[in-house]
């Protein structure tokens, strides 16, 4: 009785025991009973077996059936999908077009392996085949392309037909999206990371801050005048250093919620460089920096702090990645109506793998955990938070494989002369 | 004079323990990466290790692995910044026998060399 009412409430929502009803009165057997509970309802329906009356009302309920479970079909968010073995799709009900941008009756009848996971994705459709080689899955995550070219990240469970040998007939799948989730989990592994890289590189400073104070507050150690004043001065730029992270974070953080107010004036980009010159040189006092201007003058709309900001960013970073007295240029020129700033160093490069998500805050954190890591990685990001307050754009451009070095351009618009 | 190598990439941190440890009497060899610092203490074969866990080249775990294959045994004590994980990790190295969180004290930073490492011995 238990395992009846469970089936029950699980086929009847709306409470219509009719189906059960029906397959009581048409199951002469406690093992058709079963069958038919288990849902081989084509078993036990024997027409040598029925009256008419009997079977006309078993149609009619069947239909009925039928197309109850062809709403919850079509109104249900899962993608569900019925595939013959070598991937034709039988039947896909209209949810998948939420999920991937296909309508259905662009997929049926084609092979649902070469729409969704094609070219270098098919290693996902092999490995999903196997595990269903093996039975049903449950929450198989299987990564596809949706129409327009983006990932879709689907848990799947299956209910496989299979023959009475136990041999896979068809495939019988349930869909449903995990992208969001997926999206989640990747903000919150950042997050922890964010967190975990904020934690040590405040901690980095407070460490010297805290050992220098603490040695001199040791008044046996019998440090000299001059070393004490010296630790001192170390306790100091640290504190400087902390200062200036906290400030890089305040930045970010407004330049991602986007409030982030530019006090704009116009100006030439002479009077720009004047103004970033003597930080650029000092800077650069270990290379060889050497800046070239457009013959005719050029007036921007800027805010002339944060654009110096982007400048000593990134020739900050050019000379970090640079060996000693290697050329480091900057090339200003007019490239489609807007002013162009190339940044060209002759260090170790960026992988082109890396050229987009160099600009991503903590983008060190998600390559190199433990490795060389310099900074708290959030340059690149306020560069690109700034520009793009500009109304620029900032990019790494592309390189022949074996040149060594890096530019990084960005452009701002151009002011009109006379405004 | 008993011998201290010191690796640590941070200048600031590096110099802060080098001179409390060498104003205190002791020998000092500082290396700032995983690689010259494995290299000293090969070469050296210093009394203790203090060692960073992220370091350049060759990370502290690394070093630690490297260290082991050695026919010498150091005492080492880790510093630093990052606790998570790190006492279940260090547990597998036996020659760990201290772990230092940052930020550290002076003091600490000597109790714990004077009790590994006495001077006058």
């Amino acid at each position: 009785m238990e395992m009846e009412d469970k089936v029950q409430g699980s086929f009847t929502p709306n409470g219509n025991d009719s189906m059960f009803d029906l397959i009581r009165r048409v199951a002469t057997t406690e093992s058709d009973l079963q069958a038919a509970l288990a849902g081989e309802i084509d078993a036990v329906i024997d027409p040598t077996n029925a009256t008419p009356m009997l079977l006309q009302e078993a149609q009619e309920t069947l239909r009925q059936s039928m197309m109850q479970y062809r709403r919850l079909i079509n109104r249900v968010g899962a993608t569900i999908f019925e595939l013959e073995l070598d991937g034709t799709t039988l039947f896909v009900n209209p949810a998948v077009t939420d999920a991937t941008g296909y309508a259905p009756r662009e997929i049926q009848g084609h092979n649902w392996w070469d729409v969704f996971t094609p070219g270098d994705l098919r290693a996902y459709a092999d490995g999903f085949l196997e595990a269903v080689g093996k039975g049903d899955v449950t929450s198989y995550e299987l990564t596809v392309r949706g129409k327009d070219g983006s990932f879709v990240f689907w848990e799947v469970n299956t209910a496989n037909h299979y023959d009475r040998e136990g041999k896979l007939l068809r495939i019988l799948g349930f869909a449903t999206d995990a992208t969001r989730r997926k999206k989640a989990e990747e903000a919150n592994e950042l997050k922890s990371r964010f967190l975990a890289m904020i934690s040590h590189e405040l901690r980095t400073p407070l460490t010297s801050i805290k050992g220098f104070a603490t040695t001199l507050l040791a008044d046996e150690a019998g440090f000299t005048r001059e070393e004490e004043h010296e630790f001192i001065g170390i306790i100091s730029e640290e504190a400087d250093k902390l200062t200036a992270l906290i400030e890089q974070l305040l930045i970010l953080t407004r330049l991602q919620a986007g409030n982030f107010k530019l006090k704009n004036e116009v100006l030439s980009i002479q009077q720009l460089l004047d103004v970033v010159r003597p930080k650029l040189d000092e800077l650069c006092a270990k290379h060889k920096l050497s800046i070239h201007l457009p013959e005719t003058p050029i007036n921007l709309q800027v805010d002339k702090q944060r654009i110096a900001t982007v400048l000593s960013n990134l020739i900050h970073n050019a000379c970090k990645y640079s060996p000693f007295d290697t050329p480091i240029t900057v090339n200003v020129h007019v490239c489609d109506g807007m002013a162009q700033f190339d940044i060209t160093d002759k260090g170790r490069g960026i992988k082109p793998e890396d050229r987009e998500i160099v600009f991503e805050a903590f983008y060190q954190v998600t390559k190199r955990p433990w490795g060389e890591l310099h900074g708290a990685g959030l340059g690149l990001a306020i560069c690109q938070g700034l520009v793009k307050a500009h109304g620029g754009r900032i990019w790494v451009q592309a390189q022949e494989p074996d040149s060594k070095g890096t530019t990084i351009s960005f452009s701002l618009p151009i002011s009109p002369p006379h405004s | 004079m008993p011998t201290i190598l010191v690796v640590e990439d941070e200048p600031a941190a590096r110099k802060f323990i080098a001179k409390n440890l060498k104003v205190r009497g002791y020998d000092v060899l500082e290396a700032e990466d995983g690689e010259s610092g494995l290299q000293q203490a090969r070469d050296f074969q210093p009394a203790a290790i203090l060692l960073d866990l992220k370091l350049p080249l060759l990370d502290g775990w690394e070093f630690l692995d490297a260290l082991q294959v050695d026919s010498y045994q150091a005492i080492v004590v880790l510093i630093t910044a990052l606790d998570i994980e790190t006492d279940e990790k260090a547990s597998k190295y036996p020659q760990v026998v201290e772990t230092l969180i940052k930020p550290i004290s002076a003091q600490e930073l000597l109790n714990i060399m004077g009790r590994l490492v006495p001077i006058e011995g």
